[in-house]
């Protein structure tokens, strides 16, 4: 029974990969006609954003109803995972193994890969729009990630200022960046790192990686500094557990300063200013303030936040527009944090529930799960984990399921440290294949 | 929007969510189906529980009744764990029974292609295998007899953690296993993973 299913998915799959030759991944071939980039000739999802989110609700909405067209479109070929970037700084993993494209998204499931961007959706006549012309839609699903709100911060370029200032927030160029940074700083030179004020993507990630960058300076550059500016009051996330590794660990070398939140940043004087001090550093890692990502407010989905997309816990349909489904860190679906693991639950119930209405059904009561591993040194790591389900008032609880580690006891944290390498190459995995 | 429909009010009763009277949910929305219940768990176990490993367990094609009851002793602190007690923390028990039942299902992927395994050792695995365990772990620990899971073709970085926590008195085990295992060097248990790693299905 499955085996006779998933054969008859790779069969569809593989036809689906002919019919497509001439457009499936470039829709510049149609180009001129600025027009239909894929004619429809069945019922069809459109997702866009092939990261965390996206490349999961494609792949199941595939496996939940294969009679359904599924294109997945994302501006670039390949994608750098966020999650386990923070290692690259202690060359424990190489940014490298975070990368990753989109070849079985067509062969094993025959999802249609467009590569493009989207520069805006007409969610009453169902397009979404591409510079070579449109793709028309049933559904949407939109898993965008992130974008910085760059006017948060005074005297900050959007192009200049992370090449001087790397943020490292969206994986790839800018982790590779900010490593260069740091090994080319001397040995008592002062690394800064600014923290947004949350929500941002990942609430433990500054966290972990003020350990990484203070374990890199412990044990490569031991006369430096990290003074870590916090526009939170307090530690977003695992709280305890970072304040008792920063004091086991880093005692000395990481500067933690909350409620500095920097309003200024001068990239030529390499200084960031919080307003009340401006503190220079050798290096500086500013994380700007977030907002979903740019193509939510092209498609009309923002909340009155003008940040973040509201939408209903049960199907992921966004409040503000019809047939249009937000997922991961644009949606706005407290008390869920933006974390990869998060994503990936939501697309997974996303699909299926895009599939029950499209199909005419009552939507499924979903479940998810996060699960987030940060790194407090390179053997040990800590976690924090919540199962989410809808309440008896409809909306979205933890139930109070949400726990992390106990404590930075060395036999639990390296035990998690190992599960923490199975997480991701088990999330990424079920990402490509 | 519709008013919730009884089946979810039953479903959420039976969630262990107290039933609040008046509360509409903001949609109508039906139980999710086992296969649904099941998703979240591929992100750590892959699709349809056959593991990407290294360390995660394959979980698909398990016997029903054995992943029942893990879960459940995930759930009790009974066995022990990083992550999946505080996991099952957010099951009720009939939606562990559908789990695991909806696992049962799929088959079980040996991880045939997995770095590491040492043939020697795996060699050497297989005397202490048949001298003291195969009476319960039969087919060389790919049959799920007697209560227990499937064992070969996991995964060899989970075997080794699961070989430590019994060495270590952290898990629990039949009686006779434990007489067993007493009975085994730390580096024979090694050998033993390595063995139980390499069988092919
Ligand atoms: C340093 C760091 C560490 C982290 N660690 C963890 C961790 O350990 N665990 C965890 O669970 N999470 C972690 N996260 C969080 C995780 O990265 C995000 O929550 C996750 O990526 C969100 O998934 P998404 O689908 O919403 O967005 P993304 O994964 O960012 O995917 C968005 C995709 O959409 C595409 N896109 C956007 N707009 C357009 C457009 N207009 N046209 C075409 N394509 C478009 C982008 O190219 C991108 O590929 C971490 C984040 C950071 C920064
Ligand atoms: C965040 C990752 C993660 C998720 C999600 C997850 N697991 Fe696990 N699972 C683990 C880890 C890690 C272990 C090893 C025990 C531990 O340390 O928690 C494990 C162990 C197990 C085992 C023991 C296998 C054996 O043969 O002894 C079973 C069974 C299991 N999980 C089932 C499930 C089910 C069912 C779900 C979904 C409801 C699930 N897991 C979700 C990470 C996960
Ligand atoms: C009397 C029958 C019996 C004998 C003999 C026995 N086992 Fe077991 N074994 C079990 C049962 C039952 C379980 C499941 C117990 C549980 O989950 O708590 C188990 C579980 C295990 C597991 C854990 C599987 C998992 O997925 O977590 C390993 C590994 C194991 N046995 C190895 C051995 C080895 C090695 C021997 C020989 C030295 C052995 N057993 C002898 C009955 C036996």
């Amino acid at each position: 029974m499955t085996v006779n299913r998933r054969d008859f998915i790779r069969i569809l799959g593989a036809a689906a990969a002919t019919g497509l030759a001439g457009c499936a991944g470039a829709p510049a071939v149609h180009s001129g006609a600025a027009g239909d980039l894929l004619p429809q000739r069945a019922r069809r999802i459109v997702v866009v954003g092939g990261g965390f989110g996206g490349t999961i609700a494609a792949k199941y909405a595939r496996m939940a109803d294969p009679s359904i067209e599924v294109v997945l479109i994302d501006r670039d070929r390949s994608h750098f995972s966020c999650p386990f970037s923070n290692l690259h700084f202690i060359g424990k993993r190489d940014i490298g193994e975070n990368e990753f494209g989109y070849s079985k998204m067509a062969s094993t499931w025959g999802v249609k890969t467009v590569f493009g961007e989207v520069s805006a959706i007409d969610g009453a006549a169902r397009k979404v729009i591409l510079d070579e012309g449109f793709i028309t839609y049933d559904r949407l699903i939109l898993s965008p990630g992130i974008d910085f709100r760059f006017d948060e911060i005074e005297g900050y370029d959007a192009k200049r200022t992370p090449l001087a200032m790397p943020h490292a927030w969206k994986a790839g160029e800018q982790t590779r960046l900010l490593k260069k940074q740091l090994d080319a700083m001397e040995n008592g030179g002062t690394v800064v790192m600014a923290i947004p004020p949350a929500p941002y993507r990942c609430p433990p990630g500054p966290y972990e990686r003020a350990c990484m960058i203070a374990h890199y300076l412990k044990t490569q550059k031991p006369k430096s500094k990290l003074i870590v500016l916090d526009g939170n009051d307090q530690i977003a996330s695992k709280g305890k557990l970072f304040s008792a590794a920063w004091e086991t660990f880093y005692k000395g070398i990481i500067d933690y300063r909350p409620a500095h939140k920097v309003a200024k940043a001068d990239a030529q004087a390499m200084l960031v200013d919080t307003g009340v001090e401006a503190i220079k550093g050798q290096v500086i890692n500013l994380i700007p303030s977030q907002k979903a990502g740019l193509i939510a407010a092209a498609a009309g989905v923002l909340g009155d936040d003008k940040r973040w997309c509201p939408v209903d816990p049960i199907t992921y349909e966004s409040a503000k527009v019809p047939r249009i489904h937000v997922i991961g860190d644009a949606a706005s679906i407290a008390p869920m944090p933006k974390s990869g693991n998060a994503a990936n639950s939501q697309g997974k119930m996303c699909a299926y529930n895009v599939v029950q209405l499209m199909n005419g059904k009552e939507p499924m009561l979903p479940t998810m799960v996060n699960v987030c591993y940060s790194y407090i040194n390179p053997e040990q790591a800590v976690t924090i984990s919540s199962v989410y389900k809808i309440g008896p008032d409809g909306k979205l609880t933890d139930n109070k399921t949400t726990k992390t580690t106990a404590n930075i006891d060395p036999y639990i944290t390296k035990l998690e440290a190992k599960y923490g390498t199975g997480w991701i190459t088990a999330i990424l995995d079920e990402m490509t294949s | 929007m519709k008013l919730a429909s009884t089946r979810m009010k039953l479903w959420l009763a039976g969630a262990g969510f107290a039933a609040v009277a008046g509360i509409a949910p903001a949609q109508a929305a039906q139980p999710a189906t086992p296969e649904m219940l099941t998703l979240t768990c591929y992100a750590c176990h892959g699709t349809r529980g056959a593991s990407a490993g290294p360390l995660q367990p394959s979980i698909g094609g398990q016997n029903a009744k054995y992943m029942f009851d893990t879960l459940k002793r995930y759930q009790s602190g009974e066995r022990p764990s990083t992550v999946m007690g505080r996991i099952m923390a957010g099951y009720s028990d009939p939606e562990i029974k559908a789990i695991a039942e909806q696992l049962a299902k799929y088959p079980f992927v040996a991880a045939t292609h997995q770095k590491g395994v040492d043939p020697a050792k795996a060699e050497l695995g297989k005397a202490l295998h048949d001298q003291h365990c195969k009476k319960c772990h039969q087919d060389n620990g790919r049959d799920f007899a007697e209560g227990a899971g499937i064992l070969g073709g996991q995964w060899l970085g989970f075997l080794k953690v699961v070989f430590e926590e019994y060495k270590a008195g952290k898990r629990s085990m039949p009686k006779e296993m434990q007489e067993r295992i007493g009975k085994v060097s730390d580096a024979d248990c090694d050998n033993l993973a390595h063995f139980y790693a390499a069988q092919k299905h």
